[in-house]
């Protein structure tokens, strides 16, 4: 509570500042919060075990041993794939894969997104131009736009990139014309035009800091969306490509073998439940802590 | 205890017309509020009593605790609140303790309650008759006489035609005829108790006086105990019998209503009555402002909560409360201040200074210079067979170097749109508007950089017209980088400069807009419109957001600025005695047209528009007969 509190010096007429958490520290706390928190240790030890998991095996995700869909035990954790292939291995490397993807898509479309959302204050028409492109993306179901991508590409780890991409871009688009929208009655903003500010000066050092909170949220959100449409992507094979593992891609093999071999499909259904549900409890703490006026 | 004591003995010959029963007897009321962690004191130690028939007015500024202390009647506190202390007599029986079910069963029956924004309280999806009949029904009215009280209700507060009103739903009626709805709903059952918090805050001065009016009369009438709780002195002044001055939580004064105006005991109280401009004075080139801010809730001072801001304040003053609760029975005029057994002393610094009542003509040329302008929102269109209404129709206006000039009207007569326009951010419809001899509608781009340094604006609500994100370093510095006026090197001491020019320590330069007080953002609301070094200077209501004690300050501040720097002001307001006390020129619009101006004495002294005149009656304090209590 007392991280911005600063020493309240007695200012001449005797009135004291009012110490408010403010910034960053709003942030801090939403983590420490129990919803925060665990949210934030679900992710934090997911993306921990996929970067350190692969030290720790003997065998890689692509080396294929004499068992094929060996049972979970002994030398492979999880047993092996059809291909003799150890399962935990690839789990580790298709959960790398994932945060990859989604920690280089949705910070593209978070920026192209917010940016282009914001360009109506500057041009008008360019602003609402970009609003209809976005109507349109967000009528064509996330599964069709990837059948779209990787008919236009080829299929694979750019293809599931590009297609994210397209699919959260609206979203952020839309939020941020939305909170653009709320921003622009405030006195600041006339304020800011009555002392002959530049729009683009309004827009990116005034209207963009006010609003960030709730990109950063909406951040959130689209992380576990975007694990979700990887996933979706790869389970219909228009994702990612053998010989590489994505979690998606791994469900959709596993599927055959659920019967037999159940570990093969439900870990990396695990995974991307607890990633998708730690995101979400990270964007709800920091939704309360953060926009809680 | 002896000094109260004489102070009341002294005015006992003044008793108040304590008429009846005692309905509401509150005893040494003690609230607290958490956040987070902490537990902080409120409200500490308040009483008061209402008498059937009786308006008590309490009276103070935001965070003094009177809101609080009227929702503790009704049970009705934020779950952050708690009573530490004290009691809550209804006819004698003890609402703090009383089981939920029977406050239920009191609230809207017994005790009746009346809030600020009338909107709010209303069901927009029911008629104001579905409403009304509610409240009847669910204390025991049948179907029939439920239908028939409603009727006379919505007469009895002074709805016309109410037979065919009844039916009508809330976005219906005008803002002033819903908080008389309200009213309605509330005096239903005749309650023998109403509570009114800020009941005409929101609303226009001739609705509000109508308001007041319908207030008065239901006390006449039906015998009501009203606790009026307002910041404005004016409407005490006007309606109420007796009056309690909260200050950061404290009961500091209290007792019939002449007593404490003409007598006052407690320093702020005099200081509070002073430094409200008023229509009925001769006025002074500086109004008596009480200097500092009112306490943060968190950082309350020890001792007398007044002390850091008390022109007679002593060491005991910063070390002890002075007593107030424990007085004798029958006394009624009471100050927690050590020197309330006797009338106060002069202050010590005589600043009354009489302004002329001729204030005398402009002498230099005019700098704004408004010719016919007609303003409106929104575009002619092939769909709309009318072009859209004008919002300002026909406005002339004329403001000059060194001189203010008032524009006042009712919410939505178009004066603030047309102040929009004047600074450029509103398009004219037709008409000329020029600036200096610069116009809007320059396509020259050097004339319209200089046009935004010549013009700035201040504007109503500190709390949203400085960006949250900067610092006040950068929110002064930026007008600078922006119109390349400083070099780097001297940005620093140029905002320092402007700092002092508003009289704020340079020390908060690096705090952020949310660590100051209203008073302080609105200062820095100036200091930001004085860095492009203009020479016309809007105001939009510059003070109707803040503090009583704090507005003439930032009057004061005003007016310094203008005599200082030869600025040009144009004042928006509602208030008229604002607008008296600052112009020198005034303007008085109604529905799109200037109705009537000409020189402040003129427009006060001897209005001729039937609005003018309606306007003045209506204003707070101008029912007074107090002439002499000060």
């Amino acid at each position: 509570m007392s991280v911005s509190a600063q020493a309240a010096p007695a200012t001449p007429d005797g009135s004291a500042p009012v110490p408010a958490a403010r910034g960053r520290s709003r942030y801090l706390r939403a983590l420490a919060t129990p919803g925060g928190a665990v949210g934030l240790g679900l992710v934090l030890v997911i993306v921990v075990a996929s970067l350190i998991g692969p030290y720790l095996l003997e065998y890689g995700p692509y080396r294929q041993g004499p068992d094929s869909l060996a049972a979970p035990g002994g030398d492979h954790l999880l047993g092996t794939d059809e291909l003799g292939r150890d399962l935990l291995a690839r789990v580790f490397a298709g959960t790398r894969l994932d945060l990859l993807i989604t920690l280089i898509a949705v910070p593209v479309a978070a920026i192209a997104g917010s940016l282009l959302g914001l360009v109506g204050m500057v041009n008008r028409p360019v602003g609402g131009f970009f609003q209809r492109v976005f109507d349109v993306l967000l009528g064509v179901p996330a599964v069709i736009l990837g059948i779209a991508v990787t008919i236009a590409l080829e299929p694979g780890t750019e293809a599931v990139i590009v297609a994210i991409v397209l699919v959260t871009m609206p979203i952020f688009g839309r939020q941020a014309r939305s909170s653009l929208l709320g921003q622009l009655p405030l006195d600041y903003v006339a304020a800011a035009e009555v002392l002959g500010y530049p729009r683009h000066r309004v827009m990116l050092r005034h209207i963009l800091p006010n609003i960030v909170d709730v990109i950063f949220i909406r951040f959130a959100v689209e992380m576990a969306h975007a694990i979700m449409i990887e996933g979706g992507l790869s389970v219909v094979g228009l994702g990612i490509q053998a010989p590489q593992a994505s979690l998606g891609s791994m469900i959709k093999d596993g599927s055959g073998y659920l019967l037999d071999r159940p570990a093969y499909a439900l870990v990396p259904v695990v995974v991307v439940v607890l990633l998708v549900v730690g995101y979400t409890m990270l964007s709800n703490a920091l939704n309360q802590a953060v926009l809680r006026k | 205890m002896t000094g109260t004591a004489a102070a009341a003995a002294a005015c006992s010959d003044t008793l108040p017309v304590a008429s009846g029963e005692v309905v509401l007897d509150v005893r040494n009321l003690s609230l607290d509020l958490r956040t987070g962690r902490d537990r902080i004191p409120v409200v500490q130690d308040v009483s008061l009593q209402v008498r059937s028939g009786e308006i008590l007015g309490v009276v103070g500024e935001s965070g003094s605790g009177k809101s609080l202390t009227a929702l503790s009647v009704m049970r009705m506190l934020p779950a952050a609140a708690s009573v530490t202390g004290g009691e809550v007599r209804y006819q004698g029986r003890d609402l703090l303790s009383m089981p939920q079910p029977e406050v239920g069963a009191l609230r809207g029956k017994d005790i009746g309650m009346v809030f600020q924004d009338p909107m709010a309280y209303l069901n927009p999806l029911m008629t104001v008759g579905q409403q009304i009949r509610e409240v009847l029904r669910l204390h025991g009215a049948s179907r029939r006489e439920a239908a028939e009280r409603a009727v006379s209700l919505l007469d009895l507060v002074g709805v016309r035609d109410p037979h065919r009103r009844v039916d009508d739903y809330p976005h219906q009626f005008s803002g002033g005829m819903r908080q008389r709805v309200i009213i309605a709903m509330a005096v239903a059952n005749n309650p023998k108790l109403l509570i009114a918090d800020e009941p005409t805050t929101a609303l226009d001065v001739t609705v509000q006086a109508g308001i007041l009016d319908l207030l008065g009369r239901l006390r006449k009438e039906l015998g009501t105990a009203l606790l009026l709780i307002t910041h404005d002195i004016g409407i005490v002044e006007d309606v109420c019998d007796s009056v309690l001055v909260m200050y950061a939580g404290r009961a500091v004064e209290q007792g019939a209503l002449h007593d404490v105006l003409r007598d006052p005991r407690h320093p702020y109280t005099r200081e509070l009555t002073r430094s409200t401009p008023r229509l009925d004075l001769p006025v002074q080139r500086r109004l008596s402002a009480i200097p500092g801010q009112p306490p943060d809730i968190r950082h309350r001072p020890a001792g007398c909560p007044f002390h850091t801001r008390c022109p007679h304040a002593f060491d005991r003053c910063r070390d002890e409360m002075p007593p107030v609760s424990d007085r004798p029975a029958g006394i009624s005029h009471v100050a927690a201040c050590w020197l309330a057994a006797e009338p106060l002393p002069a202050r010590p610094v005589a600043t009354a200074e009489e302004v002329p009542a001729d204030r005398g003509a402009p002498e230099a040329a005019p700098i704004l210079e408004v010719d016919d302008a007609r303003i409106t929102y929104g575009h002619r269109s092939l769909l709309r067979r009318q072009p859209p209404r004008p919002v300002v129709d026909g406005v002339s206006l004329r403001a000059y170097p060194g001189r203010t000039l008032g524009l006042v009207g009712e919410s939505g007569c178009g004066k603030s749109t047309l102040a929009r326009t004047i600074v450029g951010l509103v398009p004219l419809l037709s008409g000329r508007i020029s600036i200096d001899g610069m116009q809007w509608t320059t396509t020259k781009q050097a004339e319209r950089a200089k046009l935004r340094r010549t013009v700035q604006m201040v504007f109503q609500d500190p709390y949203q017209s400085l960006n949250p994100r900067q610092p006040i370093r950068t929110l002064l510095t930026e007008p600078l980088v922006v119109h390349r006026l400083v070099p780097p090197a001297r940005r620093e001491a140029r905002a320092r400069e402007l700092m002092s020019l508003v009289g704020l320590p340079a020390g908060m330069l690096d705090r952020y807009p949310y660590q100051l007080s209203g008073g302080q953002r609105q200062r820095v609301g100036i200091a930001r419109a004085l860095a492009v070094e203009p020479r016309l200077i809007v105001a939009d209501e510059p003070v109707s957001a803040l503090d009583v004690s704090v507005q003439a300050q930032i009057i004061n501040l005003l007016a310094d600025l203008r005599d200082d720097l030869g600025l040009a002001l144009l004042v928006i307001a509602h208030d008229l005695s604002v607008v008296r006390h600052l112009c020198e020129d005034v303007a008085v619009m109604q529905a799109g047209k200037i109705v009537e101006q000409g020189p402040a004495e003129q427009i006060f002294g001897a209005p001729r528009h039937e609005y003018t005149r309606s306007l003045l009656a209506a204003s707070p304090g101008s029912a007074s007969s107090l002439e002499d209590h000060r």
